[in-house]
């Protein structure tokens, strides 16, 4: 499973960051970015979530 | 400038939305409403200072609903939000001027909807360059949103109280007043709260003189095979004209969200097609009104954008709440609304699934809980209540407020939850038991029913003979999200309640000095983790 974000839309808003720790950070321009590629197995379910719970949905999980 | 936007908990970065909302509101939509709330404050200074014989009719009611629009999650729909500050300039205009020098905001001037979006962009939160008194003034603002809140769906019932409107016009003139030091607006942030409560009893007096009091009520979780229309907010005149309306056409009526409690009233139980409650909190409808199939009618917030057409086309919005896109139902000049256009959809759509099976109890308020006052006291005189905890609140979609059910679900058997709000979704579904037949959670109803705990408390002071609410065996544990929450807050400030831990993160708009305050006088905390706070809490 792979996770990308469509940066350049992205708000900042942290969710992803706070629902998904070990896939999604916060970069120092303010956007979230993926640092995990493929996405751990144990966090499938968290990733998934915070694709679901994005305000922009700019993320993307497959 | 660009937008920005603290008023909720889910704010970016707990500090400001600048490029979108979280909410999902646009630049546009949030640059609408904060000039929406620019033009309600001038409307407002010209009210206190000029003290018109004679307001219009509809001033305190637009008022109201202008406040009401803005709260989050309520309206996204930009064109309804420019009628409304166009609606409102024309009031304004109608008003004798005071003599005197006025302030912009009542002055203004603004015709198309590039300019409104120019002038929005000078007189935002920001414009305010003083954090503290920046700080102070949103707070007051957001507290008499939520106050508002409460007064319109009281009005809609009927009842008015003439202080709380007239509250409304000299909180919002004092945010434009620059005299004012910031110990004057902790006084007014106070004197919010004062009005909060009389709006809350105002709005508890409506619905229960009108639908009957809360009684200890099962509801339905699971579905039934016919087709069905789903009603999320807070009005409950909206819900009996719906289940007026619906009643013997074959179409059921489920609650999502905020709505359940309105189970609990006698007046609803009537009708036989009022099915149950379907899903959980707010946030969850992305997932939950696919499955749901049938129409959906917003009768307030919290609106999440709609992540398909599918789910769009059968949103349907009425009074403040909006979204562009979804057919807005509009009362006609009695307070009627037509909702014949959604019964026909859901006749054609497919039933719901079932996303749930079973059951869960609610309607534990004041009047109810006060029945039950005997064995309350004696359980807790007995020692088989140590401790209530107050959880009241919002939920939301941030992963920090699975703290609330771990909380729920460590507290120790001998305890009681009070709750009130769709913060309850956290863990009203736990299975908690029960303490001699008394539920281990007691759910008084909406957000606004936190009155109804403040009430209980308050009876509970009487019983034990104390002089201090603080000293009874109650913590408040409180979870926020939107202004309503503000105000229920700031109400229980005012009720002398001392010690809320208020989550899962403090309000994006204190500054550190007004937030010192709050921690200072009022001994405000966040959370921790829910072992640490438990521990706390019990004295442990």
């Amino acid at each position: 499973m792979k996770a990308s974000i469509d940066r350049e839309n992205c708000i900042g808003c942290g969710l992803c960051e706070e629902t998904c720790p070990a896939v999604f950070r916060m970069a120092q321009d303010g956007h979230a970015e993926v640092y995990t590629d493929p996405v751990p197995q144990a966090e499938e379910n968290a990733a998934q979530e915070a694709r679901d719970n994005c305000p922009v949905s700019v993320i993307t999980v497959e | 400038m660009s937008m920005f936007c603290y008023q909720c908990q889910e704010t970016a970065g707990g500090k400001g939305c600048t490029m979108r909302g979280v909410c999902g509101k646009t630049e546009e939509v949030a640059k609408l409403q904060d000039l929406l709330i620019y033009t309600l404050k001038g409307i407002s200074e010209i009210v206190v200072k000029g003290k018109p014989a004679s307001k219009p009719a509809e001033l305190d009611h637009e008022m109201l609903n202008s406040l009401f629009i803005t709260i989050t999650n309520a309206n996204f729909d930009a064109a309804a939000i420019e009628a409304q500050i166009r609606q409102m300039m024309a009031l304004r205009d109608s008003l004798p001027m005071p003599v005197g020098l006025l302030h912009d905001a009542a002055t203004f001037t603004a015709a198309t909807r590039e300019e409104m979006l120019k002038k929005a962009a000078e007189i935002g939160v920001l414009a305010t360059v003083n954090e503290d008194v920046r700080s102070l003034r949103e707070m007051i603002t957001y507290g008499v949103k939520g106050m508002a809140a409460y007064a319109e769906h009281a009005g809609n019932l009927g009842k008015t109280d003439p202080a709380v409107n007239a509250f409304v016009y000299e909180s919002l003139a004092a945010t434009l007043d620059d005299s004012l030091t910031a110990d004057d607006l902790v006084a007014l942030t106070l004197k919010t709260g004062e009005n909060g409560v009389k709006a809350m009893a105002l709005l508890d007096e409506a619905n229960t003189s009108r639908f009957g009091n809360p009684e200890i009520t099962e509801v339905e979780l699971g579905v039934r095979g016919n087709p069905a229309i789903l009603i999320s907010g807070h009005d409950l005149t909206d819900l009996e004209q719906l289940l007026k309306q619906t009643q013997g056409t074959g179409v059921d009526v489920y609650t999502h969200s905020e709505m359940l409690p309105a189970h609990y009233y006698p007046a609803f139980k009537k009708y036989p097609n009022f099915a149950g409650n379907y899903g959980n909190a707010w946030w969850k409808q992305t997932e939950e009104f696919g499955p749901f199939h049938g129409p959906i009618l917003f009768t307030t917030n919290c609106i999440v954008p709609p992540r398909s057409d599918e789910v769009r086309d059968r949103i349907f919005t009425t009074g403040s709440a909006g979204y562009p896109g979804c057919r807005h139902i509009v009362a006609d000049a009695n307070g009627n609304k037509d909702f014949s256009e959604m019964i026909a959809l859901a006749k054609t759509l497919p039933t719901p699934e079932a996303i749930e099976t079973g059951s869960i109890v609610g309607g534990f308020a004041h009047q109810q809980v006060i029945a039950l006052a005997d064995k309350v006291v004696e359980a807790v005189r007995s020692g088989a209540i140590r401790k209530f905890f107050v959880m009241a609140g919002c939920d939301g979609r941030m992963k920090s407020r699975a703290y609330y059910t771990e909380f729920a679900e460590k507290l120790p058997k001998d305890t009681v939850i009070l709750t009130a709000g769709c913060a309850k979704y956290r863990y009203n579904k736990l299975n908690l038991g029960d303490i001699g037949g008394i539920p281990r959670v007691l759910d008084a109803g909406q957000c606004n029913d936190s009155y109804s705990l403040a009430i209980i408390a308050l009876k509970l002071k009487e019983v034990f003979g104390l002089t201090d609410i603080n000293d009874l065996p109650i913590v408040f544990n409180i979870a926020w999200y939107e202004q309503k929450a503000v105000i229920v807050l700031l109400a229980l400030l005012y009720l002398g309640v001392k010690n809320i831990h208020l989550g899962p993160t403090l309000p994006g708009f204190l500054s550190p000095n007004v937030a010192k305050v709050l921690v200072e006088k009022f001994g405000i905390a966040g959370i921790g983790t829910a072992d640490d706070d438990i521990a706390l809490f019990l004295g442990d």
